[in-house]
């Protein structure tokens, strides 16, 4: 019976109750017939990549299924006059930037507008980006007793809480968010497979045993393939993970779980004190760099961000209220009845870099970053003489390093405001 | 083989030298005392070995061999004797006197107003439990618990276990009024729908109304609930008490002045919140802790007048630093605390033995607060609301020999304090306050009852509600035809201090037609409309203790409901099993949903967050009980059905399932209740419960979508899927007064598991991100056994 517990989002009516009742997962899973398109754009008046990601999310596609939705035509109108055309990212399907030069500022009003390959059109409303006041302060408190996670057997967690004044003369909306940095040993987890830097070549065998090593970089992980026949190595029927571990710097990228949403309309004017907005587990020794952001919102931008924070919250107890369809800022101008999910968000944003020395943590053991997180040890793929369950003919020598993923949780650049090695 | 010989000769040795007993003695009726022919007299439970008859004139003998036995007199239709003989030797001559089934009281019903009122009134849809058969049933955790023992009955069902109030043939629970001795009950639970906030030793018993209403009823759409406390006993010290799991309680009658003042007063308080911690680390920053009291004085001050006070009080605290409390304010712990304080003044007038004429002063307030901890500066900031309802009420009824009629007036003033956040020494929030809400409620009733021919019986009711939303307040126009919002605002109106902003009334009428078919079937019918001009807007599952009242105004139209039932009434065997069929309709307009992400908490104009629609509810009611005997108790089947829809004038982006009609929250459309109580002699009593309904419905996800880096579950059609069925089996021993001996204090075991078989019916279901399979809550998870102890001092 797990007693999953997520005691952040637990309703008080769900405490209650847990006295005496249960929380089970049960078999029956979702009756899946959704064909929706999903735009998620946010733009910011920093100086960084400025991306709008459009998907459809399909039942047919599979439970989780989505796929990105290229070659639409997407525009950024400025102040009902100037037009900005997005370019589709090269690598990256269903990603639209805007060029780099560009800037957003407070004030202006913008608009998405997408035209999709088959014709469809959709607009967002018009929005315009509120001011966000700055920053004052972040403060840190180490709880040496708190555990990682409601699951997590181990303890020890700083939490960050911000101080922040309110300005008096406007309706102002709040989003919290966060990324942490931390240094990483270990880049890559291959699931019943080895980690190969060379591409195998097909149908080419040695002994019955191996698989052959080309020579075209591949840089991934290689699972069996299901051919079976003379000479193919047997299938392995077993499930195990190998980790590897970085060839070069590496840093995991850590975003907050949740939405942190605020109004000031109680506390217009007034000051936001000791407001607790990230945490972060005491993974290991080493240092940690966190940013922090507060965005601005625009007022319906808040509502549907709060909305949506509802329904992603249920917890089955009776303060609950029953989800719905959400409906967004975006929709198909030819059909109004075509519910487009995501809200085209523009906010202003102060930012601060905080590193996190860990000096606080007294005698307490970290468990490691890759412990931490994954609740295991690595395991380490073989050395020679001992076999692996497979077995590469040729390439470079076993056991090889992994690259660094430059993806939304890793990257190999050397994040700005990192201190030490 | 030689042993056994030996075994048996000295047995039949022993019954040689102990000398055989001799039983005799004469059955007869305990009424009449006529000699009951061919009773059956059994020995040791073996009928045919060792029993025997009686003869003609109601006479037996048996000869009892050596040693204890149970001797049982049974006669059909007639109660069992049991008699347990040590076997001492002495020869016994009993005089056997057997109480008849039809002369005994009826254990499931009231039977202070006719024995088989159910098959003669003019009346459908009444059922009235009896308090003795409430305290027997099963409670979960040992609580005696009204609300929970009433959705055994037909039509009574809830959204489940943690419901904040009880719906009532497809009512919206704000929909029944609920009445302790005259005074609203805005808030039926403690602990957020765990346990009701009735006082059970104080209730004297209590109707519920849920087909015809009598037109003294008024305000609220669906049904009535109507409790009454005892009357202090004006003779005898009396005490009461009892320890259970949850809550200690006490009860003492008081005799001020012999035969003129009594005082009755009954206390309740949990005790166990320092028990959490015990059950899980997680629990230990909760406080939960409630309590109850009602006294109530009974003055009498001659022969034709008396005068009645009541009043009540209960309180609910619930502390967590778990979860957030008010949306904007940045806190680290919330703490919610209601109460209730209510009080009463009655005057009754016997004028003749025929008139009599009673006249009430009823004050109500209800407080429920949310306490935010603000964080950095530790202020406790405060949101708090308030209901205060006043009324008066007079009525004056006339018995004559074979009809009865009821005049009466009634005003009642609602003033409602929305909401007011108070920064409690914070310097970062504002105060604020939610313009306060005034309504005056007044309405005329006359109701007459009467009998025509022997078969003809009608219950004619009619009464006129008017209802005035009074000034100071802002009433806004929008406007018409789009989407009542803030930017569908035309202009605004001031109203000074009791200036009517709007106003609406109407009738009432009420109508109950009963025919006899024969001695003991008679079929009814039954007609009633209601108004309700205050109502809970909510968007949760069930009302939250903290959910926002609102009267009607001009943008919030009162809401009309109109019933009709038909029904089949039956009598078998001295009115010792009843049948009835039941069937009724109804339809209740200017109903209120919700738009989604509304929010009502310090909220001026509530109506922006609202949307128009309306309900229906139909559904048939079969029920067979037996209310006499060694068992008694009833089993139920319902069909029944709820169905919401948004008016089609709204907005489609405002629509809910398209426009169609769609399943309410708490749409069961099967249900099967069974409850037994086998009564054991004077010292113990066993009950069983079974209940079975359709789960509730509730919104499932039609998908997952990619959004932000994350998958989302995604929602559209409401209350498309259901919850599993529902089932539960509960059992309760009762044991009276263990020691047997007739002292001035008397204890009372009670023991009790609550869902024997220990089924995980759900609660709800629910998604989480990322997550393929939905988690599963169910609040009485397993088997929960409990031992109350209870005793009485006279």
């Amino acid at each position: 019976m797990p007693l999953s517990f997520n005691k952040k989002i637990a309703s008080l009516a769900l405490l209650l109750l847990v006295m005496i009742g249960c929380i089970d997962q049960i078999e029956s899973g979702i009756n899946a017939y959704i064909d929706i398109i999903v735009v998620d754009g946010r733009l910011t008046n920093l100086a960084e990549e400025q991306v709008v990601r459009i998907n459809r999310s399909k039942a047919e596609y599979g439970l989780f299924g989505s796929l990105p939705i290229s070659n639409a035509v997407v525009e950024l109108v400025v102040n009902n006059s100037m037009v900005i055309a997005f370019t589709e990212k090269n690598n990256q399907a269903g990603e639209y930037i805007l060029p780099a030069g560009f800037r957003a500022n407070i004030g202006d009003a913008y608009q998405l507008r997408i035209k999709l390959a088959d014709g469809r059109q959709y607009e967002s409303t018009i929005q315009v980006m509120p001011k966000v006041p700055a920053i004052e302060k972040v403060s840190v408190r180490f709880n040496a007793e708190e555990p990682f996670s409601s699951k997590s057997a181990f303890k020890g967690v700083h939490s960050f809480y911000l101080d922040t004044k309110d300005p008096v003369e406007q309706e102002n909306f709040y989003s919290w968010e966060w990324t942490a940095y931390e240094k990483k040993k270990w880049c890559r987890t291959c699931q019943s497979g080895v980690y190969v830097v060379n591409e195998i070549l097909p149908g080419q065998y040695r002994f019955s045993q191996y698989y052959v090593s080309g020579d075209k970089l591949f840089e991934d992980c290689f699972t069996q393939p299901t051919a079976t026949g003379l000479g193919v190595p047997a299938i392995v029927n077993e499930k195990w993970n190998y980790d590897y571990k970085c060839r070069t710097e590496c840093w995991e990228i850590i975003h907050n779980e949740e939405m942190n949403l605020f109004d000031d309309r109680n506390i217009n004017g007034g000051q936001i004190q000791s407001r607790k907005i990230a945490r972060l587990p005491y993974y290991q020794f080493n240092g940690a760099l966190v940013e922090i952001r507060q965005a601005s919102l625009t007022k319906d931008a808040y509502q549907f961000y709060r909305f949506f924070q509802e329904q992603t919250r249920n917890n089955g107890g009776i303060a609950d209220t029953p989800p719905t369809a959400l409906k967004g800022n975006i929709r198909n101008i030819n059909n109004d009845r075509e519910n487009v999910v995501g809200f085209f968000t523009v906010s202003a944003v102060s930012s601060v870099r905080y590193w996190l020395d860990r000096k606080d943590t007294g005698k307490l053991e970290p468990p490691g970053l890759f412990e931490g997180m994954n609740e295991r040890n690595p395991s380490e793929e073989p050395l020679p003489p001992e076999k692996p369950y497979i077995l590469i003919w040729g390439g470079p020598p076993r056991v090889p390093t992994a690259t660094c993923l430059n993806s939304a949780t890793s990257t190999p650049e050397k994040p700005v405001g990192w201190i030490g090695d | 083989m030689k042993r056994i010989l030996f075994f048996i000769s000295l047995l039949s040795l022993a019954s040689l030298y102990s000398k055989a007993q001799l039983l005799t003695g004469i059955v007869r009726d305990s009424i009449d005392n006529a000699p009951l022919n061919k009773a059956a007299v059994i020995l040791d439970y073996e009928k045919i070995s060792k029993g025997t008859y009686t003869n003609a004139k109601g006479e037996f003998s048996l000869s009892l061999p050596p040693g204890p036995h149970v001797v049982v007199v049974r006669y059909i239709g007639y109660l069992p004797y049991r008699l347990l003989i040590d076997g001492k030797g002495q020869n016994l001559n009993l005089d056997i006197r057997l109480q008849s089934v039809s002369s005994q009281l009826e254990e499931v019903v009231i039977t202070d107003k006719g024995y088989d009122r159910t098959v003669r009134e003019p009346l459908l849809g009444v059922s009235r439990i009896n308090m003795k058969t409430i305290e027997r049933m099963p409670a979960a955790l040992g609580e005696i618990d009204i609300l929970r023992s009433l959705q055994l009955l037909p039509g009574v069902t809830s959204v489940g276990e943690a419901a904040n109030g009880i719906n009532i043939r497809g009512g919206n629970t704000d929909q029944s009024l609920i009445l302790m001795d005259e005074t609203p009950i805005f808030n039926p639970t403690h602990m957020f729908g765990l346990f009701s906030v009735f006082p059970a030793d104080a209730v004297r018993g209590l109707d519920l109304y849920k087909g015809n209403v009598p037109a003294r009823y008024g305000g609220r759409a669906a049904s009535v609930l109507d409790i009454s406390l005892k009357n202090p006993n004006l003779e005898q010290f009396t005490m009461k008490g009892g320890i259970s799991i949850v809550s200690n309680k006490l009860t003492a009658d008081i005799p001020i002045v012999k035969n003129k003042l009594g005082l009755i007063i009954s206390g309740r308080g949990s005790f166990n919140s320092s028990l959490l911690p015990l059950v899980s680390k997680n629990l230990d920053s909760i406080k939960a802790n409630f309590g109850d009291v009602v006294a109530k004085l009974f003055w009498r001050m001659n022969n034709k007048n008396t005068m009645t006070a009541m009043g009540y009080f209960s309180k609910d605290l619930f502390r967590t630093n778990l979860v957030g409390g008010l949306a904007s304010i940045n806190s680290v712990s919330t703490q919610y605390r209601h109460q209730t304080m209510n009080g009463m003044v009655q005057w009754f007038s016997a004028i003749s033995p025929k008139m009599n004429l009673q006249t009430t002063a009823v004050v109500a307030q209800y407080v429920p607060d949310i306490i935010s901890l603000e964080s950095g500066t530790n202020k406790e900031v405060t949101l708090r609301q308030e209901i205060l309802q006043r009324q008066f009420k007079s009525n004056l009824n006339y018995q004559a020999s074979n009809s009865k009629t009821e005049i009466g007036i009634n005003a009642t003033h609602y003033q409602l304090n929305p909401g007011e956040l108070s920064p409690g020494g914070s310097p970062n929030v504002n105060y604020k306050k939610t313009p306060n809400e005034n309504g005056l409620e007044t309405a005329i009733h006359i109701d007459h009852e009467a009998s025509f021919t022997d078969r003809l019986a009608v219950s004619a009711g009619l009464r006129y509600s008017y209802f005035m939303s009074l000034g100071p307040g802002v009433v806004r126009r929008y406007t018409p035809g789009e989407s009542v919002s803030e930017t569908s605002v035309i202009d605004s109106t001031s109203y000074g201090n009791w200036q009517v902003s709007n106003h609406y009334g109407g009738l009432e009428p009420r109508l109950g037609v009963r025919y006899t078919l024969g001695p003991n079937t008679a079929i009814k019918v039954g007609y009633n409309m209601m108004r309700q001009y205050l109502q809970i807007i909510t968007n949760t599952t069930t009302p939250l203790p903290t959910a926002r009242w609102k009267t009607s105004d001009a943008n919030i139209k009162p809401q009309v409901s109109q019933l009709v039932s038909v029904g089949w009434f039956q009598n078998m065997k001295d009115n010792t099993f009843e049948f009835s069929a039941e069937a009724y309709w109804r339809t209740t307009k200017n109903t209120l949903d919700y738009k989604p992400g509304a929010d009502f908490l310090l909220q001026a104009y509530p109506e922006t967050q609202l949307v128009p629609a309306r309900g229906k509810a139909y559904g048939l009611e079969l029920m067979f009980s037996k209310k006499k005997g060694e068992l008694t108790g009833w089993l139920n089947y319902t069909y029944a059905r709820s169905l919401n829809q948004v008016l089609s004038t709204v907005d489609f982006k405002e629509q809910i399932n398209n426009g169609d009609w769609y399943r309410a929250n708490y749409d069961r459309p099967h249900s099967l209740n069974l409850s037994i109580n086998l009564n054991q002699g004077k010292t113990h009593s066993f009950s069983f419960n079974f209940v079975y309904s359709t789960g509730r419905p509730y919104t499932a996800p039609e998908g997952q979508v990619f959004y932000r880096g994350r998958v989302y579950p995604y929602y559209n059609e409401r209350n498309q899927e259901r919850l599993p069925d529902y089932h539960r089996l509960d059992f309760a021993w009762n044991i009276y007064n263990p020691s047997l001996k007739n002292r001035r204090w008397q204890g009372h075991w009670t023991f009790t598991i609550y869902n024997l078989y220990g089924r995980k019916n759900a609660y709800s279901i629910y998604f989480k991100q990322y997550e393929l399979y939905p988690y599963r809550l169910a609040i009485f998870a397993a088997p929960i056994p409990s031992l109350s102890y209870n005793f009485d001092f006279k």
